[in-house]
């Protein structure tokens, strides 16, 4: 488990897939291999990213090494297992073509066993309504980077509200001009500076 | 003292008379006149079978719609629900065939879409197609000639590219790739890097030789975001020093500064910029790097900046832009110079009140001299 973490970290995609394949061959269950060494792989990631050790091609390079892994384990995780987290819609809204932001949550939420609904960007509300109707996501996570599109995040929680469905899943929002205060005075439940805080509070609601 | 040489005592910690002004969308005002490379007359985007319905970007629509560089329309272009093209949703393609989205109202300059080279095996087929020559003096004339009726007095800043080789970089293999690359092609992307770098490389010698008479050159490159680099320090190192290096190095041999945009917080990788030749950083939001971690270059290099487009100037009151110029000053500049006032030039994509662009001028008035 230690060598498929590693390789993970290090960004070997080849090697991440053929030691999944090791290791599925010597009998260890999938749920193991996801838990042990996916996981907290990514998690580690996630750290040194924070710290300021890993960049962006080395979160992402990683990132790749573990969905060639899970790509393996995906068919053999039963939706019941403690390794899958549930569903997470994640989207730029309205107006904003920015996705540097949004990609790595989705990244950093695959990586921490949620099955991730990415609708892009440019993301109008009526997709985000029906993306949750649809899904039924545990989280959803929105991102703007200007502040001429902020204003979408607000409509996207009304709309939520409107069609009933605000109760079952709790909002993330994140991007440059986005502050705690906007958060609270919107009605989302978490602002995130990064990645790697949204991911903590998506698994912490779990 | 006239522009050149407020600009350039500002450049040179040279105790300019006030703080020199860069409005990049102006013609005729500020210390410094911005001149822009203008697509090769003989582009002929949407011609080609692959460039069906892919309109021309040229990154200043006013070119086209002053008529300043005419678009010889192929004939999918003719059709009626085309006639007024920059008022759709569309894509554009520019020289590196590059995709641009933009959008119908015009708000914004638009936004990379999907990647031209997205498979190296391909890469040869991509040359053949997408090789814009910088030695086309077309490109140069139009401003070359501006500078030379109104700009005879100001200190003439010509602009290398639309945007600079990282951008294009990753703009020409898509983002993700683009960064992945460092590490999983490393030769295809060095490759890819030289043949953009040459073409800047040109490029200031071509405006050398337009009779546009240059004092500096700007490039505009996004090396980061928030919160770090896009890259670490010595990646950027490995990869860039072989792009940046000969470009500023021309740029000197010209006997001319280099300018250099980057938005994101990139203090990291400022002390390689300057050791390969950056006389000036250009930032629209000074606050990503924070005032405290541009000390470290205070009195190094000038930096050319514009009250926080993220946050102050588009959400402060008209008062606190003016209080904004009197903390650029005394933070980013020295006793003898060192700090540029720069107007962001798109300020209506960012909705800016007008009050606050006043309050820019307003505060330059009260504050724009240099002090201890």
């Amino acid at each position: 488990m230690e060598k498929l973490k590693n390789l993970v970290m290090e960004g070997n995609v080849k090697g991440s897939s053929a030691r999944v394949q090791e290791l599925l061959a010597q009998g260890v269950p999938a749920e193991d291999i996801m838990r042990t060494a996916l996981v907290p792989a990514m998690d580690d990631v996630g750290v040194l990213f924070q710290n300021g050790e890993y960049y962006l091609p080395e979160m992402l390079v990683a990132s790749k090494a573990m969905q060639e892994g899970l790509k393996l384990l995906k068919p053999l995780l039963a939706k019941g297992s403690s390794a899958y987290l549930g569903k997470a819609v994640i989207g730029t809204v309205k107006g904003d073509l920015h996705d540097i932001g949004k990609n790595m949550v989705g990244m950093s939420l695959e990586g921490a066993g949620f099955e991730v609904i990415d609708l892009g960007a440019d993301v109008p509300v009526d997709a985000f309504v029906n993306a949750i109707r649809e899904n039924k996501p545990a989280v959803v996570g929105m991102s703007a980077l200007l502040t001429t599109t902020m204003p979408v995040m607000r409509e996207i929680v009304d709309a939520v509200k409107s069609a009933g469905l605000r109760t079952g899943v709790k909002i993330m929002i994140g991007g440059a001009p986005i502050t705690q205060k906007y958060a609270t005075e919107i009605g989302a439940d978490f602002y995130g500076t990064d990645s790697t805080s949204a991911k903590d509070y998506a698994r912490s609601v779990i | 003292m006239n522009s050149i040489e407020r600009v350039k005592a500002a450049m040179h910690f040279a105790q300019p008379d006030r703080v020199p002004v860069w409005s990049a969308n102006c013609l005729f005002s500020g210390d410094v006149f911005h001149l822009l490379m203008v697509p090769a007359k003989n582009w002929r985007p949407g011609h080609a079978e692959y460039e069906e319905g892919l309109f021309p970007f040229t990154g200043v629509d006013e070119l086209i719609n002053l008529r300043q560089w005419k678009w010889q329309r192929p004939s999918w272009a003719n059709a009626p629900q085309y006639r007024n093209w920059l008022e759709i949703k569309r894509e554009e393609v520019d020289e590196w065939g590059c995709i641009w989205l933009r959008s119908a109202d015009g708000s914004s300059m638009g936004h990379p879409g999907r990647p031209v080279l997205n498979d190296w095996s391909q890469y040869d087929t991509y040359l053949e197609r997408y090789a814009p020559d910088a030695c086309d003096a077309s490109r140069y004339v139009l401003f070359a000639r501006l500078s030379r009726l109104i700009a005879s007095r100001r200190y003439r800043m010509c602009q290398l590219g639309f945007q600079g080789p990282f951008t294009t970089a990753s703009a020409i293999r898509g983002f993700e790739s683009f960064l992945t690359d460092h590490y999983q092609d490393a030769d295809a992307l060095k490759k890819l890097l030289v043949h953009i770098t040459n073409f800047y490389v040109k490029a200031a010698q071509m405006w050398a030789k337009s009779g546009a008479r240059p004092h500096g050159f700007i490039m505009y490159d996004d090396l980061g975001v928030q919160d770090r680099p896009f890259i670490s320090p010595r990646t950027f190192r490995e990869f860039y020093e072989p792009v940046y290096r000969p470009i500023f190095e021309t740029v000197h041999a010209l006997g001319c500064d280099m300018h250099f945009h980057s938005c994101g917080k990139i203090d990291l990788l400022i002390p390689d910029l300057i050791r390969w030749g950056m006389d000036a950083l250009e930032l629209d939001s000074p606050h990503t790097i924070g005032f405290d971690n541009l000390q470290a270059f205070r009195g190094r290099i000038m930096i050319w900046a514009c009250v926080n487009i993220q946050s102050v100037y588009i959400d402060d009151s008209a008062e606190e832009c003016e209080k904004e110029v009197e903390t650029m000053v005394t933070n980013l500049g020295t006793p003898s110079g060192g700090f540029g006032a720069y107007f962001y030039p798109q300020p209506h994509h960012i909705k800016v009140p007008k009050a606050n662009i006043r309050a820019f001028r307003t505060g330059l008035k009260k504050y724009g001299v240099y002090k201890n």
